[in-house]
């Protein structure tokens, strides 16, 4: 039960990028790489409520699979309001950075760290990077634009997510986006945007089998 | 703990507990939890908290989870939580080292008066203001470092968490990256934060502000100088002299606006001192101890000399109110009217009359039990006593033994104890 309420939060978790703030997600999913399935039942509910995000049928399932073993609260779990089709992406994915020309996926710190990490290891599939922007920015202030890391893998999801969210946060960028994917998940139109803009990076152990689902090599 | 922690508002506990956990949680944990607590979300900054805890491995000692618990009661959120917490009293805090340069980084304040100009103008009772890098990284989803280290020193009328979270949101507009510590002047300050405070770079707020911050007077206390806060020492300072003005008022007669002798009805003379025979006024001419300046702030007018007919010797009840000096006042005119009028004192009688009846009768009588009470004092030549009171008593008209008072006598006269005298 333990592996599969940690799956599923960890899809469910998946299924909310760029829907919740970032600030928030790479909190949640670090708690989730921690174990801390406990403490995400009580707070993960909250949040969506006072987010105002509502949820499809699948994530309900989700939700009720990863949360209600670990004590989430029903009536909070049922205030959470049904959605009955996913709003547009917010964002657009290119594979540069457009506002900064000398910067890309490939010719950074941050590159020769995950290629040292993730090259030929085990249960790694593809990873690739894209940078995203926002689809309608808001007019003040800079723009932010951020890099998202696309990673299949075939198990050890969440602990994935928290270790490369960690070395992200180390060398600077305080909110990661890294969207692990299962082999065979279907992609959510969020994260086929974003792979459908990516660069390959470098290919774990298990290459031949994990290639994403619309991505491009 | 728990029971003094009841008188203080939730959420100043709550951002005192989150100063407690710099430095141990990570930056971003403490950002959020104290965005969270600015916009009145107490009970999703203390699951912030809480969690963070869990996830990040961090111990806590036994009493700090304890007022954890206390605050997730108090919010109302899940008490199972806390108990996922590790408690371990004996784990070393992580210590950590500031700086003002790590090898290329700007000066730790670069920026950040620009950035927060019109928020510390805007907020109440901002003191002081200092910036230190943090090279060394805090919590376990640790950020980059060096960290920028914003330090603020409020006053008793600040608010720490709403200056916490102002002063972050507009350096993060600016795009200063930071984390924000409020310390409220008075307050204990923890590890960490000494330590920050030791190394880090002051900014002069008055640079900033047309009404300068500094300018008031009031950063000569502060923290951020390793010096006494203000308002600790002013706050006891102003309660004692408060007090001991209102014991003073309360010595005046509301209807004569005179002062009550300390020997008064209500306070035995077995709590004034008895005088010593061998040295008798050598107790009153004890220097007064400190405190005496609390006293000094009272005025205190030397009281009139009392017109001789309205004096009372004998009775108890008038006699009482008689100071020691009146006494020996008194005893000298007895002496010297017996002399003149060739009467001994003992054969004068000593009581059933009072007022201007009595005086009428025999205004020199006394007794010798009331003459025991006073051994006689070598009195030195001394007019100061006329105070300008002329028509009232005065022993020199009398040409008798003309005497000269101390200062520490001329308080007792005054009913004006020394202090500690008459407390109880």
């Amino acid at each position: 039960m333990g592996e599969a309420a940690e799956l599923a939060c960890h899809e469910l978790l998946l299924s909310l990028a760029g829907r919740l703030p970032d600030r928030q997600l790479w909190r949640f999913r670090d708690w989730l790489a921690a174990g801390a399935l406990s403490e995400l039942s009580h707070v993960l509910p909250l949040t969506l409520l006072r987010e105002r995000i509502g949820l499809l049928d699948d994530e309900f399932r989700l939700l009720d699979a990863a949360l209600r073993p670990h004590g989430a609260d029903v009536g909070l779990l049922s205030s959470i309001r049904e959605l009955y089709e996913l709003p547009e992406v917010g964002y657009v994915f290119h594979e540069h950075d457009s506002d900064n020309v000398g910067r890309n996926s490939l010719g950074d710190q941050l590159a020769v760290l995950l290629a040292a990490l993730l090259r030929g290891r085990p249960s790694v599939g593809e990873v690739r990077a894209t940078w995203r922007r926002p689809r309608h920015p808001s007019g003040r202030g800079v723009v932010e634009v951020r890099r998202v890391l696309l990673v299949t893998a075939t198990a050890g999801h969440a602990a994935l997510t928290g270790e490369l969210q960690r070395v992200q946060r180390a060398v600077g960028e305080s909110d990661p986006c890294v969207e692990v994917l299962p082999v065979g998940y279907v992609p959510l139109p969020y994260h086929r945007a974003a792979t459908a803009a990516s660069e390959l990076l470098c290919v774990g152990a298990e290459d031949p089998y994990a290639h994403l689902v619309g991505g491009v090599r | 703990m728990a029971e003094s922690s009841d008188r203080i508002a939730l959420p100043i506990r709550v951002h005192d507990f989150l100063l407690a956990l710099a430095g141990r949680i990570d930056d971003d944990a403490l950002t959020d939890a104290r965005e969270l607590l600015a916009v009145a979300e107490l009970d999703r900054a203390v699951d912030l908290l809480t969690a963070s805890l869990v996830a990040g491995r961090i111990p806590l000692s036994a009493d700090e989870r304890d007022e954890l618990r206390a605050l997730v009661d108090a919010v109302r959120s899940a008490p199972a939580l806390v108990d996922r917490v590790i408690v371990n009293d004996n784990a070393l805090l992580p210590r950590h080292r500031f700086t003002t340069g790590v090898m290329d980084d700007p000066a730790p304040d670069t920026g950040v008066l620009d950035a927060i100009g019109r928020v510390i103008e805007v907020l109440p009772d901002i003191r002081a203001l200092s910036c230190v890098w943090r090279a060394t990284p805090a919590g376990v989803p640790a950020g980059p470092v060096p960290q920028r280290v914003v330090l603020v020193e409020t006053g008793p009328d600040g608010f720490a968490a709403s200056t916490a979270y102002r002063v972050e949101q507009s350096l993060r507009r600016a795009g200063i990256r930071a984390s924000v510590e409020v310390i409220q002047a008075g307050t204990d300050v923890t590890e960490y934060h000494a330590d920050a405070l030791a190394v880090s770079r002051r900014v002069q707020l008055r640079q900033v502000s047309g009404r300068g911050h500094d300018a008031n007077g009031e950063s000569g206390g502060s923290l951020f100088t390793d010096s006494p806060t203000p308002r600790t020492v002013t706050s006891t300072r102003r309660r004692y002299a408060a007090g001991a003005h209102a014991e003073k008022r309360s010595t005046v007669d509301a209807t004569t606006g005179r002062w009550q002798p300390r020997i008064a009805h209500d306070e035995p003379a077995a709590a004034e001192p008895e005088p010593d025979p061998v040295k008798p006024y050598e107790a009153a001419a004890q220097p007064v101890a400190e405190p005496a300046s609390h006293v000094a702030v009272v005025p205190v007018e030397p009281e009139p000399a009392p017109a001789l007919p309205e004096l009372a010797l004998p009775e108890p009840g008038p006699d009482a109110d008689l100071s020691h000096r009146e006494r020996e006042l008194l005893r000298q005119l007895h002496e010297e009217l017996a002399k003149r009028e060739g009467e001994s004192p003992e054969e004068t009688g000593t009581n059933g009359y009072s007022g201007h009846q009595r005086h009428s009768a025999d205004p020199t009588a006394t007794s010798p039990e009331v003459s025991a009470q006073f051994p006689g004092p070598e009195f030195t030549n001394g007019t100061e006593f006329d105070n300008g009171h002329s028509g009232q008593f005065n022993p020199g008209e009398f040409g008798g033994p003309s005497w000269q008072q101390s200062a520490a006598e001329q308080t007792a006269v005054n009913g004006i104890p020394p202090y500690g005298g008459t407390q109880g």
